[in-house]
This record gives structure tokens, C-alpha cells and sequence, in this order.
């Protein structure tokens, strides 16, 4: 009876063994949101901002009434209406990969297009250097609109961006500056 | 020794022991929530040096004397926005006091260089600028505690 129950016991402490590591290895996973701006012109300032997605999670929470609350924004005074975009997401989240919005014109050019789990939107500007990419998990958009209709959850996409993963989210290349925005689990210390 | 002596020695002892837990309680109450601290150094020749230490307990103790300004529009506001911030703020307290130590923010514009961080348990905000450096040094769990005081306004 005792070496039936051995068998047993192994198997619990094995998995109280993965549980622990399991725990240690989400405890050591804090993830870190990263911005970084670089001025090419006039003063040259450089800006540097890292901070737990933990923190800036909270911080969002802090946003003031008139613009949402608990980390949620409303977009009902935006140009474009709070549903319209929720309902372009939305179908978006369930669209096949493929090129989605493709504009030309004489300002610049512009692309959004889903490839995997991820959302990409592209511009440049005409007649000068001047890029932006952004790269959104799709997980990221999914928490963006799981709040009422109005509204963007600011708060569950942070947390989403830290649960997704490492990635640069933002890159902006231009004359003036650039602007890195990206997420890892690494802090910056001196 | 003497009964008298004896008395005398035990009397001395709970005396002793009374001023040393009363002292410790006073320790404890004055630095249990660390110490603020603002430090400037004006560059000018002759430049002034300013420095000031604050015990958190003092902060905490400014805190509570809130309840006692008088009653008035605006405050009722405050009140009310802190109310509807009340868990969000409770959020950050435990975020800010669970941060890692880490550079969070530099700002360099080739005048001034601003760097916050935190470091062995306290935010340090330093400004090197051309005129003056400025050092304020403010323990984590004061700044938590500044923020779930506000929550539970």
C-alpha cells in the first residue's frame, strides 16, 4: 500500500516543484514600458521613461473625469465616433491577415493591415523623412474595446501589452526626432 | 545589599527600561515612515546651499490636519474627485511601493538634466541644472502612503 502511495506523493511534489518555479518565473517576468524620444534639432533633448507596466497600468487609472475614468477614455467628443471605431476594431480582431486601409495622397501614404496577432499601421510623409509604424498586438486591441461602446480601455490594453510580451509597439523616424515606444523585462538602471 | 538598595535598583531598572521603550516608541513613530529630504545647491559664486529633512511621520501628520480646513466648494471637489479616485489611487500606492529600483525617467535638453529613480526603497528626483541642483529624496512607502490617505479621504 505504501509504495502505491509513493508514486503519488512523487507526483505532488513534482508538481508543487512546477508550481513554485511556475510562480517565480511570473514573479521575475515584471515587464517594463519604455519610451524614448531623441530631438535631432534645436535643444537635441533626449527623454527617457521606463517604467512597470504595473505602474503605468495604475497611473492610467488616474485620467482625469472629463477625459474617462478607471483607466477607461471616452471617445465620444473625438472626430471620429466611439462605436465606429469599436466596430472597425472589432471586425478588424476578426478579419483574415490581408491590407485593410491603404491611403494616397499627395500629404503622404498610410497602410493598416493584419498579420498574424498583430495590427500595423504604416505612414510616411511626402516630401520629407518622416515614419511611423506602429505594431499593436492583437490581444492589445481585443482589451482596448472590452469596455463600454464610448469608450477605449487604456488600462486592460496595458495590461495585455505586458502579458503579450517583448516588442517594439512604436517607432517614429523623422527629421526633427525620433520615438521609440516598446515593451521588455528588462528595467534601465544606471 | 541592602532591602533599601535593592528597591532603589529594581525602581531604577523599570525606570530604565519605561524611557527606553518610550524612546524607541518616539523613534519609531518620528522615522517608521523614513525621511523626505530637499537638498539645493545654487551655482552662482557664493551660491546658497539649502538642505531640509523631513520625518514622514511630519507629512503624515499634515495629512491628517486636512480634515480640519474649513469647509468650501473647492474642497468639497477635491474631495469628491478623490472619492471617484479612491481605488485607482489605492492601485498606485501598491504599484509604486512594488516598483523595482530603476532609472524611470532622465531628461537631458543640454541645460538641464532631470533623472527620477528609485533606489533602495525611495524616489530620488534629481535636476542638475545650470543655475542650481536640486536633490528631493522621498521613501516609497511615504509616497504610498500619501496616495492611500488621499484614497481614503
Amino acid at each position: 500500500m505504501n509504495e502505491r502511495r509513493r508514486p503519488r506523493s512523487r507526483t505532488l511534489a513534482i508538481a508543487a516543484a512546477l508550481a513554485l518555479a511556475a510562480a517565480q518565473a511570473g514573479a521575475q517576468a515584471e515587464r517594463w514600458l519604455h519610451v524614448k524620444v531623441e530631438e535631432h534639432s534645436g535643444s537635441r533633448a533626449r527623454v527617457s521613461v521606463n517604467i512597470p507596466c504595473s505602474l503605468a497600468e495604475a497611473a492610467v487609472g488616474l485620467i482625469p473625469d472629463h477625459v474617462g475614468s478607471h483607466g477607461r477614455v471616452r471617445i465620444d467628443h473625438a472626430e471620429i465616433k466611439g462605436e465606429e471605431l469599436r466596430a472597425f476594431l472589432t471586425a478588424l480582431r476578426d478579419a483574415r491577415d490581408a491590407p485593410y486601409v491603404t491611403v494616397e495622397s499627395d500629404d503622404g501614404n498610410a497602410r493598416i493591415w493584419k498579420a498574424g496577432e498583430t495590427l500595423h499601421i504604416h505612414a510616411t510623409k511626402r516630401g520629407r523623412h518622416e515614419t511611423v509604424e506602429v505594431k499593436l498586438p492583437m490581444a492589445v486591441v481585443d482589451a482596448l474595446v472590452s469596455g463600454p461602446a464610448d469608450e477605449l480601455n487604456v488600462a486592460a490594453a496595458m495590461r495585455a501589452l505586458a502579458e503579450t510580451g517583448a516588442g517594439e509597439v512604436v517607432a517614429v523616424d523623422s527629421d526633427d526626432a525620433t520615438v521609440r515606444i516598446w515593451v521588455d523585462d528588462r528595467p534601465e538602471t544606471k | 545589599m541592602s532591602r533599601g538598595q535593592k528597591i532603589l535598583v529594581t525602581a531604577f531598572a523599570i525606570y530604565a527600561a519605561l524611557a527606553g521603550s518610550a524612546m524607541a516608541w518616539a523613534a519609531m513613530t518620528l522615522y517608521g515612515d523614513g525621511l523626505m529630504s530637499v537638498r539645493v545647491h545654487k551655482h552662482q559664486p557664493g551660491g546658497a546651499r539649502f538642505s531640509l529633512t523631513v520625518p514622514g511621520s511630519a507629512v503624515r501628520a499634515g495629512l491628517g490636519a486636512v480634515r480640519f480646513i474649513p469647509a468650501s466648494a473647492e474642497l468639497e471637489r477635491a474631495t469628491m474627485e478623490l472619492r471617484r479616485l479612491g481605488p485607482d489611487l489605492q492601485a498606485l500606492a501598491a504599484a509604486i511601493e512594488d516598483c523595482p529600483d530603476a532609472v524611470l525617467v532622465e531628461i537631458e535638453d543640454g541645460r538641464d538634466h532631470v533623472l527620477i529613480e528609485k533606489r533602495d526603497g525611495a524616489f530620488y528626483i534629481q535636476v542638475d541644472g545650470r543655475d542650481a541642483d536640486v536633490e528631493v529624496r522621498v521613501p516609497a512607502g511615504l509616497v504610498s502612503m500619501v496616495f492611500e490617505t488621499l484614497a481614503s479621504t
